[in-house]
């Protein structure tokens, strides 16, 4: 019976390893200093530019691959980092209404989208997928596959990683302050001009999900819709 | 006897002065056929002034009504739209309580209710796919409704309190009697159609006054056949 952790202890050791370098960030390669602009603009690039009024179709797959359809409305100020953002089903019922500035209100949350946790952990993939990264730039070069890269260092300590890809896909990536990835972002660009066609968002945490929204209309707003804190 | 019957063929034409060629070539029983609408007419005059008038009209004209099909246009109003989010589709009823809701776009989307049991599919990349989640569960009440206003039972669900206003274009009021349901729906306008009997012109969710689904039917057809399959499958 003693044997068993003999054999575990190693064993267990090479699981750590490979979990460690599979999430961990990695370094990365220094790039020329005269590029440093250029690369920073690209990081920066798939982000709003603008206030913007979004409608996507959503889908929502949970740990067990159930699939939940939805459409999202969202109201995005990137000058205020807030948000308005509506979850209805596709017959128009409201699910779930919540904006964000300096705090998070409820408007409306329609069992099981009551959760605390649900309204925070979708403000934050709103952030992660549609402002560029606050915080400090703390490394910028190439990462993975060679793609320039940007990491930025929050307020409350994570970390956020941008790779621009060459075929235009953009991956955003949050980590935590143990260098633990928390959430991963896949941009893929319209094939001409606009906002991006499709984010996917992957959340690592519990319980795990993944969000797919699909762009189905856009406008930019003027700045005279843009005055004022509250988004409308 | 001969200036009789030339007097009754005097008669006869001035009878049919409007359309002179009538009584100048057709023979005389021929003539009571117009009639015949027009006496279906007046029999259908009070259903057709009443049907909407009254619950029992209400009621009297769903009995008549075995299957619906229609196409629809939904508008989505949002204080934070500035426009319309605007969906179309086709909607089939079929007696007892059969019903399809289908999306045409922008997401193509079907939603059966056969038997009690509701199925939602979403079409994606990879084709079709059944959907399961809390979304659905709330359909299946909603549904239901649907299906208790076909049959012109406005008043049967206990959670709302059922108001009729005749007018040019009548309407069916539903207004929640418990304060948490309230809080998401405010009231459920139902416009019945003036011209088709048994039929309803559309439908306007208020949540509240700046945020409100409305869906207008068109194409509307009645009693027609429709196949089982509408119902068991999703194409």
């Amino acid at each position: 019976m003693n044997v068993m952790p003999r054999y575990f202890t190693p064993l267990l050791l090479l699981l750590l390893l490979a979990v460690g370098a599979c999430t961990g960030l990695k370094p990365l390669t220094p790039l020329d200093a005269a590029r440093k602009t250029t690369v920073l603009e690209g990081c920066r690039r798939p982000f709003l530019p603008g206030k913007y009024r979004l409608v996507h179709e959503l889908e929502m797959v949970t740990p067990g691959g159930a699939k939940g359809t939805a459409i999202g409305v969202l109201v995005v100020d990137p000058r205020t980092r807030g948000f308005r953002t509506v979850l209805m089903t596709v017959e128009g019922f409201v699910l779930f209404d919540v904006e964000a500035g300096e705090t998070l209100s409820l408007h409306r949350a329609v069992p099981p989208f009551d959760k605390p946790a649900f309204a925070e952990g979708l403000a934050e993939d709103i952030r992660l997928g549609f402002f560029a990264p606050g915080g400090e730039l703390t490394a910028w070069g190439a990462g993975e596959e060679g793609a320039p890269a940007c990491r930025f260092e929050r307020a409350d300590g994570r970390m956020v990683e941008v790779l621009t890809f060459r075929d235009g896909v953009t991956a955003i990536r949050l980590y935590g302050t143990g260098q633990d990835l928390l959430k991963r972002v896949k941009i893929t660009p319209a094939e001409g001009p606009g906002q991006a066609e499709l984010v996917e968002i992957e959340s690592g945490g519990w319980p795990s999900y993944t969000l797919r929204l699909r762009l189905l209309e856009s406008e930019a707003l003027g700045e005279g819709e843009a005055k004022g804190n509250r988004i409308p | 006897m001969k200036t009789v019957i030339m007097a009754k063929a005097s008669k006869c034409l001035k009878c049919h002065a409007g359309p002179r060629e009538y009584g100048d070539t057709m023979p005389h029983h021929v003539s009571i056929f117009p009639v015949i609408p027009l006496f279906a007419l007046i029999l259908l005059l009070p259903l057709l002034v009443a049907w909407a008038d009254s619950w029992e009209g209400l009621r009297e004209a769903s009995r008549r009504i075995t299957s619906v099909e229609a196409r629809f246009v939904q508008k989505k109003t949002l204080p934070m739209l500035a426009k319309p989010f605007v969906s179309e589709g086709r909607f089939f009823f079929q007696l007892p309580g059969q019903l399809r809701w289908e999306y045409d776009r922008p997401v193509r989307s079907v939603l059966i209710m056969n038997g009690g049991a509701v199925k939602r599919f979403l079409r994606d990349q990879g084709g079709w796919r059944e959907e399961g989640g809390a979304s659905l569960t709330a359909m299946q009440v909603v549904l239901e409704e649907i299906v208790n206003w076909q049959q012109g039972r406005f008043d049967l669900n206990p959670r709302f309190q059922a108001s009729l206003t005749a007018g040019p274009e009548p309407r069916v009021t539903l207004v929640p009697k418990e304060a948490s349901w309230g809080k998401m729906i405010r009231r459920i306008e139902l416009t019945l159609s003036r011209e088709q009997v048994g039929a309803m012109k559309g439908v306007r969710v208020v949540e509240d006054e700046r945020s409100f689904t409305e869906m207008d039917f068109s194409q509307v057809r009645l009693n027609r056949p429709l196949p089982a399959s509408l119902f068991e499958k999703v194409e």
